[in-house]
């Protein structure tokens, strides 16, 4: 981890990113403390402030609308970041859960080998063959929007690439010969997986992460922006998107512009870490 | 006479390539290649008596790795079974048999790949006794500190990770690891293949002391002669997966009988020989996965006649004055050469038969 | 026709980093000798080989010393000439044969190549030569061996290819390294046998470089002793085993198993980093015979070039 993190610092662009990253996940657990408006709360929004540009003092006379309203009088700075909150809730979880669902499927396909094997890794390549946005959109269809089910249906969709990631590091594993002095030494397989294969298997895993991290956001972002993603009433950044896009026409610019810049750096700066990341680990690859 | 400690009883094991669906379907309609297989061991008994240190020797490819992998349970046999102080441990019920495989234990080559790089020294070797019950937590640094010193490591390497350690030092850390589970079997597979002259003599004498202090039987599994001659009491003779010639460390080479052994003898490098001509056996190893048939020897042996063409020889015992078991799976009593002269020419000189 | 005077070659030479990795080192080769070098890992052996022949990694670099080849100084050659040489007047035998022979080519294309590379030959010629080259190595019937691949040979096979190859110019001088470190014993003699004979035959000289000092006890003409990157003990190789002067010598041979030998020099400790050499000698803190001053100044060099050793206090000469 040391090594790692020693080679990221030759590359400043990517510490910068992953600083972005790390303040865009402050903001967004700070939302409630340093917004002026709770954007849930229909008592706190003031339909008479709807589309109002950048600037423009609240009604109440309180606050000022430093990135103006959307159509439904929000403030879009508090909107944004409790967007924020929503998109990175949403595809962190999703990210987590697929990570440990794959990353077991993986172990257990390196290890076992055989028939186990053979199904989990038809199952990932049944998967692959489809986009994973395809298959998101298919799922929602299916059981329907809403938070849990959104994550859900991001999971769903990623998974098999942490299982086909954990798998290749950890068959790379499973031939060396302190995996052959676990099992000699009867320790159970569960132990074996979790305290010899995992560990040492961990790092490509990590890379996963960062990249689909930033998957997440995207397609989160797509099915809110269809209509299939977050409820308009709790809306994450893609649907505010979605939202500002509808008011273009009308010259209310900055509803589309703000939420698309905050989207775009989320995404760009773990993508650029993660790509980063990837490259000092396998440097083969660069 | 209570039953050896591990016995190996007509043991093999094939290999055979695993074909994907679309091979299968062409060799039904006879259409594919035929199935490679490669017999690895072919039928290979041996018995291993209490408190003795068996050297397993051959060349690449005689199977000697794939024994000593079925041996420690790590690879099922094909054929034959693996007792365990007269059990079968295939039989055996669940809890028994993952006792009896805890109770042989490996050592392997690679001291850098021997090692799981996440664990520490300590974390590694007393793993398995805490998960089996074998110490009680609060034992461990007493135990941990007892089997460093047993392989001549000091009691601060306890927190050292594997990357900090030099090659006879992780070797050491593999060693102490197979004692802790209080082994009555550790197989050492290559185990000094990887160290350079110096550490490897370490390695050996911690071997020597190990055996002395009692307590394991072992197989040593080696392709240098000189290094089995050292640590084995008794030497066991593979090649091509088959067993050749298995007697005591000295009759071995005193009275080498089956003509394999004798020429593996004569050019096995000894230090402090006046420079010399090679007298060297001709021919390649032949491939394991077309062995010649009969005696797997024939093709390089100077003394074949026309039977080891066609019968592969039984292992039987052979004249012995000492009294002890000498195995050999030769056809011929052939005389022994003269320590002088290098291999005695054939009793009866053949056309060489290079050109098939 | 071989004289390496003080070979010095380093690690990022003239960094504030710069390790030295092979440390003044002298010796001769007369044609048809038979030298072997010996060493555990990290003595500098390989190392020094390369430098002979310009193989260096690019931030290794010769720092110092001359080597005299057919009375050429090859330090001060240029890469083309280091080229030419190469293949040609030397050639190199490496332990993994597969480094040597291409694989998309067959064994017939690449010794042509490898003839008409430096000599004036026809087609037809340099197959011939090459047929006869493969013969000579040991290779049964070579006319049809020269249409296959390398992967059809088998692991000692290929090294007799690699080895004909080698002797296919009838090369002056044949570095190889650890040649025989991964063929079975049968096979290994078999190659040791050959060399020796090709030796013999060509007058080519040979440096022998592996870890495996028993090897070299019946094969070679000389050894040369290497540890932290300098020669400690070169002498004719009956000599040296019989009565050797430098106790790492004397120790390493202890440490070989042997026949009635029931215990084996427990040489402690590693060899030292070549980052953080101890002051004096370099086999000081290892060294049982070491006495206050072994530590504190480095010891010269005693003898010439075919007999001599690097210790204050060497072993008495048994008769």
């Amino acid at each position: 981890m040391k090594r790692i993190f020693g080679a990221l610092k030759a590359y400043p662009f990517a510490l910068f990113c992953l600083a972005v990253f790390a303040l865009l996940v402050v903001l967004a657990l700070l939302a409630p403390w340093i917004t002026p408006q709770n954007p849930y709360d229909n008592a706190a929004v003031d339909f008479f402030d709807a589309s109002l540009p950048p600037g423009t003092e609240a009604g109440t006379g309180e606050f000022i609308y430093l990135l103006g309203t959307d159509a439904l009088g929000r403030d879009l700075y508090s909107a944004i970041l409790y967007g924020l909150r929503i998109t990175l809730l949403v595809a962190g979880s999703a990210s987590l859960i697929a990570l440990c669902v794959g990353v077991l499927a993986g172990l257990v396909a390196a290890y076992a080998g055989g028939w186990a094997d053979t199904i989990i890794m038809r199952l990932v390549d049944i998967k692959l063959g489809f986009p994973t946005i395809l298959v998101a959109l298919t799922v929602m269809a299916v059981v329907g929007t809403g938070l849990g089910n959104l994550i859900f249906a991001l999971a769903f969709a990623q998974w098999p690439y942490y299982a086909r990631t954990t798998r290749s590091a950890a068959l790379v594993e499973v031939s060396q010969e302190y995996i052959e002095a676990a099992r000699s030494l009867e320790l159970p397989p569960w132990r074996i997986l979790m305290r010899h294969l995992l560990p040492n298997s961990i790092s490509p895993i990590l890379v996963v992460l960062t990249l689909q991290l930033a998957h997440a956001v995207a397609i989160e972002a797509s099915l809110s922006f269809l209509g299939l993603g977050t409820s308009i009433e709790e809306p994450s950044l893609g649907l505010l998107i979605a939202n500002g896009s509808r008011e273009i026409l009308s010259g209310h610019t900055w509803q589309l512009i703000w939420p698309g810049v905050a989207l775009v750096l989320l995404i760009f700066s773990v993508n650029v870490f993660g790509d980063r990341f990837r490259r000092v680990l396998n440097p083969k690859e660069a | 006479m209570t039953a050896p400690v591990l016995e190996l009883n007509d043991l093999s094991r094939v290999f055979a390539r695993r074909d994907g669906w679309l091979d299968r379907m062409l060799n039904r309609a006879g259409l594919g290649k035929p199935p490679e297989r490669l017999v690895a061991v072919d039928g290979v008994s041996l018995s291993l008596r209490d408190g003795e240190m068996l050297g397993v020797v051959g060349e690449s490819g005689c199977g000697k790795s794939t024994l000593g992998r079925m041996a420690a349970q790590l690879l099922p046999a094909s054929g034959g079974e693996v007792r365990f102080r007269g059990r079968a441990i295939s039989d055996l019920p669940r809890s028994e048999a993952r006792d009896a495989r805890r109770n042989i234990q490996m050592v392997f080559q690679n001291p850098y790949a021997s090692l799981n790089p996440s664990l520490s020294v300590g974390d590694a070797i007393m793993e398995a006794p805490l998960t089996h019950g074998l110490v009680r937590r609060r034992e461990i640094p007493d135990r941990l500190a007892s089997l460093l010193s047993k392989v001549g490591l000091s009691p601060e390497m306890a927190d050292r990770f594997p990357h900090e350690l030099s090659g006879g030092q992780r070797q050491r850390v593999g060693i102490a690891r197979a004692l802790a589970v209080s082994p009555e079997v550790i197989i050492f597979d290559e185990a000094v293949a990887a160290l350079d002259v110096s550490v490897q003599a370490q390695i050996l004498n911690l071997l020597a002391d190990l055996k002395e202090q009692g307590g394991f039987s072992s197989i040593f599994i080696s392709h240098d002669l000189n290094v089995v001659r050292f640590i084995s009491d008794r030497i066991a003779i593979l090649y091509l997966g088959r067993l050749v010639e298995l007697a005591d460390r000295d009759t071995v080479f005193a009275r080498p009988h089956h003509p394999y052994t004798r020429a593996l003898l004569s050019e096995v490098p000894v230090l402090g020989a006046a420079r010399r001509r090679f007298t060297p056996l001709k021919g390649e190893l032949p491939s394991p996965l077309s062995p010649p048939p009969g005696c797997h020897f024939h093709p390089r042996c100077p003394f074949a006649q026309e039977i080891c063409r066609r019968e592969s020889p039984r292992l039987r015992e052979v004249q012995e004055a000492g009294g002890t078991t000498h195995l050999s799976a030769c056809h011929f009593d052939l005389p022994q050469p003269s320590p002088e002269a290098g291999p005695t020419p054939p009793p009866h000189p053949k056309e060489d038969s290079h050109d098939t | 026709m071989l004289k390496v005077d003080n070979l010095v070659t380093s690690l990022h030479p003239g960094s504030r980093d710069q390790v030295d990795i092979v440390r003044s080192v002298s010796f001769s080769l007369e044609p048809g000798q038979i030298l072997g070098v010996v060493g555990e890992s990290g003595s500098g052996k390989s190392m020094m080989a390369y430098s002979l022949i310009d193989l260096l990694d690019r931030k290794i670099a010769i720092t110092g010393g001359s080597i005299v080849f057919n009375g050429e100084d090859l330090s001060a050659a240029k890469q083309a000439r280091m080229r030419e040489l190469r293949g040609n007047r030397i050639a190199m035998i490496f332990q993994d044969p597969m480094v040597a022979l291409n694989p998309v080519l067959t064994i017939g294309e690449q010794m042509i190549e490898a003839i008409q590379a430096h000599r004036r030959m026809s087609r037809r010629d340099a197959e011939a030569h090459a047929i006869k080259t493969l013969a000579r190595v040991g290779i049964p019937s070579p006319e049809s061996r020269m249409s296959a691949y390398a992967h059809e040979f088998s692991g000692g096979m290929r090294q007799r290819v690699v080895i004909a190859i080698a002797f296919l110019n009838e090369p002056d001088l044949i570095i190889a390294d650890e040649a025989t470190t991964a063929l079975d014993v049968t096979i290994q003699s078999q190659i040791l046998a050959e060399i020796q004979g090709l030796a013999e035959e060509t007058g080519a000289a040979i440096l022998w470089i592996t870890h495996d000092l028993s090897l070299l006890s019946g094969f070679a003409d000389a050894v040369m002793v290497m540890y932290a990157g300098q020669v400690i003990e070169i002498a004719p190789a009956d000599r040296l085993f019989g009565a050797p002067r430098h106790p790492y010598t004397a120790a390493l041979m202890r440490a070989v198993p042997v026949a009635g030998r029931t215990r084996l020099e427990n040489l402690e400790g590693v060899p030292p980093s070549l980052a953080d050499l101890p002051p004096g000698c370099a086999f000081a803190p290892r060294c049982p015979r070491a006495q206050p001053r072994c530590s504190q100044n480095v010891p010269p060099f005693e003898g010439d070039t075919t007999l001599g050793w690097r210790c204050f206090f060497p072993l008495e000469e048994t008769p």
